[in-house]
């Protein structure tokens, strides 16, 4: 499986490579929960808060009566494809296609550890747990638009040393949202940081009855890591994620071709020097 | 230990409150005294703006507990709320304390928002379109679904295009069920049982192939919904009406998708006018190597929906089966078959214009009916391995048709008969091996044995000068044996980027015409054969690819006139060199061109030298009996666009075609009687064409809009009454549609044709414009009750007509459906036209002609599902 995803990924666009999401065989999974409510959110975000264009996501949070989870639909749509294919006998199957967030989370309903799963580019899956803080919003008496027809009200609150705004919809009394965030008096349908690099906007919301399901990624790829060697780790593909691939396959240069804005092909040292502005989600 | 925690709490209370913190906690329960899990409580101040001050959600056994800063204000009102209770309030003094909230169960009326799948995403070089966003109420077959998808059309007989260009296969969940008879598919399966339509691009059907030949024709999968396999359906049509006389339309439709084997089969019948030959067409390209020599006359079709002049009494029935055998082989059954009448009146005025000047002008009114058999059986066997491509099928054809008509032309009475028995058996076998080194072989081979006897008979005889007796009678039999066969090796060769091909080919055809025409007779064959060797060389690089096809063949003719013992024989050494480019510059635009030289084949129906009635007004015979042939250039540039997420489809495309024949072929008029004639020639015909074509689809109310425009100009010789004129011509066609769903209970569509043409003979002044347009619109909407009527309005306008230049037809339908079984009362014809005029213009011949119509009628149709 390593092989074929490899021979996947070895011509990589120098403009996509921060984005560049391996579908994953998700014939091994086991239901956690069943979701109730089921809420769609569209996610633009971007690396950091100087680069100009969005990347933008479909994101998926199941709440279930023990456990929330926040997906990606896109990836999943892809993985749910791959897998099919590779159970009809193909031999491979494409990438994700789009800029999706490749970040999955689970966290229990109460409780202050959630396990996150960050799909990085070529290989490397990184499996973590983290904190859940119970976070101290500031209210506002301000109504606003509603978000899909529903009136929201103004939260506001500091998290991971970023400032985020929050509308959520009291006539929907579910105390949750996207990514950690939650404890409002209603369901959280807009969300947005004060540099405005993530932006959640609910676009659906309806009663649910499917399995919430954990999914195993058993090919050898998956790395157990704490959070802060994540970050690390990040921080370390982002200076260069040319370099960081060509690690990952063992130094062996030879086996990328990266592939210029202009469609040539590049040098690989050059392209090694090359650079993506990232400033993290959790900054602290 | 107790007195301990107490004394702790008291001092964290006081604690908290020196801090400026208010601390509220205690349970929320339901009037039993169960505590109510994950309800929300917040801490507001009293007044109208109830500004929230803190929340808290509660645990398993519904206990809070809200620390509030200081508000400087009395009383808070402390409210709760959650998914299963209704909201309740309580105000309370704003200091710390306990309190119990008993909130009444019920559940929250939720305003869902579901959000719709992605109408068209793509996955490399599968473009996949959700069925459930493009399909409405009225929609019974997955034509009509099809129809309204941005980059797809579908023809009437069901005939699927993407971006213009007919695909290849058509798969149900992966498997080839239909052979190349989708049509039947198409019109049949129900779009509620399709989750999915898969344009696959650039699909290399043989898997040993793949990577190693591109393909540039797409093929379509249907993906099923889960519910529908393994599921036996059967749905039954029962209806029955008036129009001039009683009318019915029945149908049964049964289908059984599993994964490992797939069933449809169809019963159609019915005489309201709906062509049920159509849908049994092939579009496989298994044409047939002989055609009518001589045919019956029958009014030609007007330019107006069929299902408006045609007056039938129709049946058909299919069998359609394919099981998978192993791990990648099928095996399929595929058989028909059709019964038609067709009854057809019309009035007609044909002017051929003359080089002289003058027009020879032909009065017919034919009156007349055709019966109509046709039998098809298809046994294949597929093997689409990784490495081993294997297909052997044996197809079996037999049509029947039998007709006769009366015609008065000038002060003629004439009654005319014909019969034509068509019998064809057809063998392809195909296998493919390929290494892991990408060598390997490709072999093919095609038997093709065909019979052909037609017969016709006139009364009376309007060639006396040249045959005796009141009464023509001719019998003719046309036969054709051919065997088509190549070898070939894949990438025998391989360096850098280039890659070669050689290949054999031997072809062998051999026709032969017999006919009787009073003492007139006609005994000939002719055998053609091509041998050769070809090689393809091939050049890819990253997005560009270039293959050059150059096969040089030894060719050798023999025609055989058995009445004169006359043998001719001709033998020459032919190069067809063929050029196919495309870049791909990336997944949204693609260019291509392509350019490619042949030679035509002399053909045996034209080199007898006996007369043949070809109809009952024409005779030929062929002077210029040589083994003549000819030359064809072709010339093509293509560019494709799509953005799937924008879901934009678009192309543009010039093509250029030079035919330089060594023999041309006309007619010499007298009245109403014309003779073929031909002479030796050396000009040639050109045609020039461009078509732009661009299709649009929008999340919005289901919008799609298709528009193309193509226009040709062609300058080509003709040979009329023993002189050669040259004629250019002009073609300017415009189509547009569009759908629409403005609303959930309204939908609009619409299909318009603009065409524009003139000839003009070379040295003379041009002819008329002759203007047409032909505008279709339907408008859907569902009325309280669940009723749906759809009204059609039909426009038909033509410059040339006499009078009144539109024509309107208006049908009107409305549907019921209660649980298994739908109700359908169809009203064709509302405004009861009777006749229509159609005037036409092709080449230097011009004709009018007026045909009649089918009545205004009322029919009630009953769909109901039985499993």
């Amino acid at each position: 499986m390593k092989k074929i995803i490899t021979l996947l990924c070895v011509l990589i666009s120098v403009t996509g490579f921060a984005q560049e999401t391996c579908s994953r065989i998700i014939d091994k999974a086991v239901p956690v929960d069943t979701s109730k409510f089921k809420v769609t959110y569209a996610l633009k975000y971007k690396f950091h808060p100087d680069i100009k264009d969005y990347y933008e996501d479909v994101r998926i949070v199941q709440i279930g009566r023990r456990w929330v989870k926040d997906y990606s639909d896109i990836i999943n749509h892809f993985d749910s494809l791959a897998t099919e294919q590779i159970r009809r006998g193909a031999d491979s199957y494409s990438n994700v296609s789009g800029n999706p967030w490749p970040l999955e989370i689970i966290r229990p309903i109460r409780g202050e550890k959630a396990g996150l799963k960050y799909r990085l580019s070529t290989s490397v899956f990184l499996i973590y747990s983290d904190s859940v803080p119970s976070l101290k919003w500031g209210f506002s008496d301000e109504h606003t638009e509603p978000v899909m027809g529903y009136d929201c009200r103004k939260a506001t609150v500091e998290f991971a040393g970023r400032q985020y705004t929050a509308w959520y919809a009291p006539e929907i009394p579910l105390p949750f949202g996207p990514y950690k965030f939650g404890g409002l008096p209603g369901l959280i349908l807009k969300l947005e940081d004060a540099e405005q690099q993530y932006v959640w906007e609910a676009v659906g919301f309806e009663r649910d009855n499917a399995p919430i399901m954990e999914y195993s990624y058993q090919d050898g790829n998956d790395k157990r890591c704490s959070a802060a060697e994540v970050e690390k780790t990040l921080v370390r593909y982002f200076k260069s994620p040319v370099g960081f691939m060509i690690s990952e396959m063992g130094g062996d240069s030879n086996r990328i071709h990266i592939v210029g804005k202009d469609g040539k092909r590049m040098n690989n040292a050059d392209a090694a020097k090359i650079s993506v502005p990232y400033k993290p989600l959790e900054i602290k | 230990m107790k007195r301990t925690v107490i004394i702790v709490a008291l001092c964290l209370s006081i604690a908290l409150q020196v801090f400026g913190k208010t601390v509220i906690g205690g349970f929320v329960r339901n009037p039993e005294g169960r505590g109510v899990d994950l309800a929300i409580v917040s801490a507001s101040v009293s007044g109208p703006d109830r500004t929230i001050l803190a929340s808290a959600f509660t645990d398993q056994n519904g206990r809070f507990e809200l620390a509030v800063d200081s508000c400087g204000c009395d009383s808070l009102v402390i409210t709760a709320s959650g998914m299963e209770i209704a909201p309740v309030s309580l105000t309370v003094p704003c200091r710390s304390g306990d309190y119990v909230i008993v909130a009444r169960e019920k559940n929250v009326e939720l305003r869902e928002v579901v959000v719709r799948a992605r109408k068209v995403y793509s996955q490399g070089d599968t473009i996949n379109y959700n069925v459930a966003s493009f399909l409405s109420g009225t929609d019974t077959s997955i034509a009509d679904v099809l129809k309204k998808m941005p980059g797809i059309s579908v023809s009437d007989a069901g005939q699927i295009s993407y971006q213009g260009k007919p695909i290849k296969n058509l798969y149900i969940e992966g498997l080839d069920l239909m052979k190349g008879h989708y049509g039947i598919a198409t019109n049949n399966i129900d779009p509620n049982n399709i989750a999915t339509v898969q344009v696959l691009e650039n699909h290399q059907d043989i898997k040993a192939l793949k990577d190693l030949r591109p393909e540039e024709q797409a093929s379509i999968n249907l993906r099923l919904k889960d519910g529908v396999k393994g599921v036996f359906n059967l749905i039954a049509t029962l209806g029955g009406g008036y129009g001039d006389r009683g009318l019915w339309n029945n149908s049964a439709i049964a289908t059984y998708f599993r994964r490992n084997s797939q069933f449809l089969a169809t019963y159609k019948g019915n005489n309201t006018g709906e062509d049920l030959s159509q849908e049994l067409y092939s579009f496989d390209n298994d044409y047939s190597r002989t055609s009518n020599v001589s045919s019956i006359s029958m009014p030609s079709a007007p330019g107006i929906d069929k299902r408006f002049y045609y007056f039938n009494r129709s049946h058909n029935a299919t069998f359609n089966n394919v099981y998978r055998v192993g791990r990648s082989g099928e095996f399929g059954i595929n058989a028909a078959y059709l019964n038609d009448r067709d009854t057809r009146r019309s009035s007609s005025s044909t002017a051929n214009f003359l080089p002289d000047g003058s027009q020879n002008i032909v009065d017919e009114t034919i009156h007349g009916t055709a019966r109509m058999q046709k039998a098809y059986g298809d046994l294949t066997y597929l093997n689409n391995g990784d490495e081993n491509y294997l297909k052997e099928q044996l197809k079996f054809d037999w049509s029947a048709t039998d007709a006769d008509s009366r015609i008065f032309a000038g002060s003629d009475d004439i009654s005319q008969r014909g019969k034509t028995d068509t019998y064809r058996l057809l063998n392809k076998f195909h296998v493919t091996h390929r290494n892991s080194s990408d060598r390997g072989f490709e072999i093919s081979s095609l038997v093709n044995l065909e019979k052909r006897p037609h017969r016709l008979s006139v009364s009376p005889n309007l060639f006396p000068d040249m045959i005796p007796g009141d009464m023509l009678c001719q019998h003719v039999d046309y036969r054709n044996i051919s065997s088509e066969n190549s070898a070939g090796l894949l990438s025998a060769l391989k360096v850098g980027n280039f890659t070669l091909h050689p290949s054999a080919i031997v072809n062998y055809h051999h026709n032969a015409l017999e006919n009787r025409l009073d003492a007139m007779r006609n005994d000939l064959s002719l055998d053609h054969l091509d041998a050769g060797l070809g090689a393809e060389i091939m050049f890819s690089i990253r997005k560009f690819h270039a293959s050059l096809y150059m096969p040089v063949k030894y060719r050798l003719f023999r025609l055989d006139n058995r009445i004169g013992g006359i043998i001719t024989s001709k033998e020459r050494f032919r190069v067809e060199p063929s050029l196919n480019l495309t870049y791909k510059v990336n997944s949204s635009h693609n260019l291509s061109a392509s350019a490619a030289l042949n030679y035509m084949t002399p053909s045996i129906e034209t080199l007898y030298s006996g007369y043949i009635l070809t109809s009952y007004r024409q005779l030929s015979a062929y002077e210029v009996a040589g083994l003549y042939e000819g030359m064809n250039q072709h010339y093509s540039l293509k560019y494709d666009f799509k953005n799937i997420l924008s879901m934009s489809f678009a192309g543009a495309e010039l093509a250029f075609n030079r035919q330089s024949p060594d023999v041309l072929y006309g007619s010499y008029y007298d009245g109403i009687v014309q003779h073929t004639i031909c002479r030796r020639t050396s000009e040639s015909g050109d045609m020039f064409s461009a078509k732009v074509h661009a299709s649009q689809g929008f999340d919005w109310r289901r919008l799609k809009i298709g528009v193309s425009v193509t226009y040709s100009r062609y300058n080509s010789p003709l040979l009329v009454q023993n002189d050669v004129l040259r004629y250019i011509g002009n073609n300017l066609g415009v189509n547009a549609d569009f759908s629409l769903a403005p609303f959930r209970w309204m939908a609009v569509s619409y299909q318009g044709n603009y065409s524009q043409s003139a000839t003009q003979p070379k040295g003379s002044g041009r002819f008329p414009w002759l203007r047409t347009l032909t505008n279709k619109g339907s408008l859907d909407f569902t009325i309280p009750g669940g009723v749906t009527l759809t009204t059609s309005l039909y426009h038909y306008y033509n410059n040339f007509n006499d009078g009144d230049r539109s024509f309107l037809l208006l049908n009107t339908e409305a549907k019921y459906t209660v649980k298994r079984f739908s109700f359908t009362l169809l009203c064709d014809n509302l405004l009861n036209r009777k006749t229509y005029v159609y005037s036409s213009l092709s080449a230097l011949t011009e004709s009018k002609a007026v045909y009649n119509i089918r009545p205004r009628s009322i029919l009630l149709k009953i769909r109901f599902r039985i499993f």
